[in-house]
């Protein structure tokens, strides 16, 4: 293309196509389009995350709808602290060793309405001849004080719940709290590492 | 030519998008996928298959199962159910926020129903979200329970497939096209391996009008005698014999092929899946088990 006179002026004018700008209202609508697909394809695509599939919008959906199992996080962590410190003696069906460890299972001990008997146990410790059951035990080891090596409220109070709760052993007795265990924790903080003995228990627990 | 340049780089461009879109964009979003291992149970998913399935999966590839069959399970929505797993301990209060409840009789006594107990089926995420929230007061627990549903599942899937259920497959045989039914959950519908190896000698004995090819030569034809008719298949009790009236055993091919299709399942949740791993019950196959059987 080397004539670039007039076309009136040359005969010989080779015809070309003139660059005419798009008009602004088409490159807007364009746009708009552009964006309104992008839109729908944000919205459309779980936020681009590999784990989202289709029919879930989001990765919290996918998350929330997760099955839900049946454990309480509480009792978990009652188990835990149970396979933690009790487990060694009392074993882990809560039967005990006979002749040595008085079983947990089924225990008049645990399943007391009232657990403050059992909280003390814990706290300080039991020596001496005890009665489980109606079953007279009178082994020569002693149940240590955990006081001291469960220091938090919650942990204990999650233990004792689960070792009330566990009804794979045949005990079904109600829920402890922090604030009980606070309550014996202080009533039995001078005592230290001094075990209880059965007698001691219930002159203490006598109102 | 006289704009070599513009065009190159134009055609550059337009390769570059769909490099992108197709190829960059899912390896950004799946490249790093691993198999997991539940922290619980200390189980890996998904489990590298090993021996003869993994032989299987060639012969799969060798035969070209997959022209017919897919392995992908889609998914259209999902619906749930709320299960109790233990009642209040308050029956009166438990009975208001529950009218839905029918009491138990038994030995002149009165009780709630036994625990799990299915109290509402068939509920979308909100409602159930909505059950959950309302009726806590007697100390009730409610578990949502999910259920995928869509066409697909009903017919074939626990769950929907998912980038991860392919991970370790080399190649990848997703299929495209579905003249047979999908198998990416036959080992879990069909656990029996003499049906699987029955469908490949001869798909028309058990479903008259198949039109799913037979696959004689994974098979040899063996003496009718005593010692082979261990081996040998068997149709609705009796052997399946060839023209000469010789027993039909199958070739190390064929037991690889079923193995590789009984790893094939779906009844394992995962988290992009969230399902019960329910086994989905296909109408159709199990009229024809009863049959064969
Ligand atoms: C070193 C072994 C040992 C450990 C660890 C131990 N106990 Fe004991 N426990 C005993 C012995 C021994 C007795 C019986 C004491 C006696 O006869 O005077 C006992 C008695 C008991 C009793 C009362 C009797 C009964 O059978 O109900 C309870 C309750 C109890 N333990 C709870 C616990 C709990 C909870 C833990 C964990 C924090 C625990 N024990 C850890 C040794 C142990
Ligand atoms: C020409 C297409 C075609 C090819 C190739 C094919 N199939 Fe099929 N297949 C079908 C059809 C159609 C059916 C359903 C009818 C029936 O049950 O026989 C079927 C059914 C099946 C079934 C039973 C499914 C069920 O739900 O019970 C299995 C298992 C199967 N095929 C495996 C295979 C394997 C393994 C191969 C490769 C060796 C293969 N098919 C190749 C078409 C095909």
């Amino acid at each position: 293309m080397t004539n670039h006179s007039l076309p009136d002026e040359s005969p010989e004018y080779e015809p070309a196509a003139a660059s005419s700008p798009v008009p602004v209202g088409l490159q807007l609508a364009f746009f708009a389009l552009g964006f309104l697909a992008l839109i729908y394809l944000d919205s459309q695509a779980g936020g681009f995350n590999g784990k989202v599939y289709e029919p879930f919008d989001s990765y919290e959906v996918v998350q929330e709808v997760q099955p839900q199992l049946n454990v309480d996080p509480r009792f978990e962590q009652g188990r835990l602290a149970y396979m933690t410190y009790c487990f060694a003696c009392h074993q882990a069906d809560g039967g005990g060793l006979a002749g040595s460890y008085p079983p947990l299972a089924e225990s008049d001990w645990v399943n007391d309405e009232n657990p403050e008997r059992m909280l003390r146990v814990i706290m300080n410790g039991l020596t001496g001849p005890i009665t489980v059951n109606g079953e007279a035990w009178n082994v020569s080891a002693q149940m240590p004080a955990f006081g001291m090596a469960i220091s938090d409220n919650e942990e204990l109070a999650a233990l004792v719940t689960f070792v009330r709760g566990q009804k794979e052993w045949g005990n079904e007795a109600s829920e402890v709290t922090a604030e009980e265990v606070e309550a014996v924790r202080n009533e039995t903080m001078a005592r230290g590492m001094t075990p209880w003995t059965e007698e001691a228990l219930r002159e203490a627990m006598e109102p | 030519m006289n704009n070599g340049a513009a065009l190159f780089l134009g055609l550059l461009f337009a390769m570059a998008c769909s490099w992108f879109a197709f190829v960059g964009a899912p390896q950004w979003q799946f490249g790093q996928e691993i198999p997991y291992t539940d922290e619980a149970t200390g189980k890996v998913f998904p489990v590298d298959r090993g021996g003869a399935a993994k032989r299987g999966h060639d012969v799969y590839r060798q035969n070209g199962c997959f022209e017919c069959h897919t392995q992908q399970v889609r998914q259209q929505s999902y619906r749930f159910s709320l299960v109790v797993d233990e009642w209040g301990t308050n029956v009166q209060q438990t009975l208001r926020e529950f009218p839905e409840v029918s009491l138990v009789v038994s030995n002149e006594e009165v009780a709630l129903p036994p625990v799990p107990y299915l109290l509402f089926d068939d509920l979308t995420l909100r409602e159930a979200k909505d059950y959950q929230r309302r009726r806590t007061e007697s100390g009730t627990q409610l578990r949502r329970v999910n259920h995928p549903v869509g066409p697909d599942i009903a017919r074939w899937g626990a769950r929907r497939t998912v980038g991860l259920d392919y991970l370790l497959d080399r190649p990848v045989m997703l299929g495209d096209r579905r003249f047979g039914p999908d198998l990416s959950n036959i080992g879990n519908r069909q656990p029996d391996p003499r049906l699987l190896l029955l469908q490949l000698y001869q798909p028309r004995l058990r479903n008259e009008d198949s039109v799913m090819p037979s696959y004689p030569f994974l098979f040899e034809s063996l003496e009718a005698t005593e010692e082979n008719e261990a081996e040998a298949l068997r149709h609705q009790g009796e052997f399946v014999k060839d023209g000469r009236g010789r027993l039909i055993a199958p070739k190390p091919e064929a037991h690889d092929l079923a193995a590789y299709l009984l790893s094939l399942r779906l009844d394992e949740p995962v988290f992009e899946a969230p399902g019960l791993g329910i086994e989905a019950s296909d109408p159709e196959s199990e009229a024809t088990e009863e049959q064969s059987d």
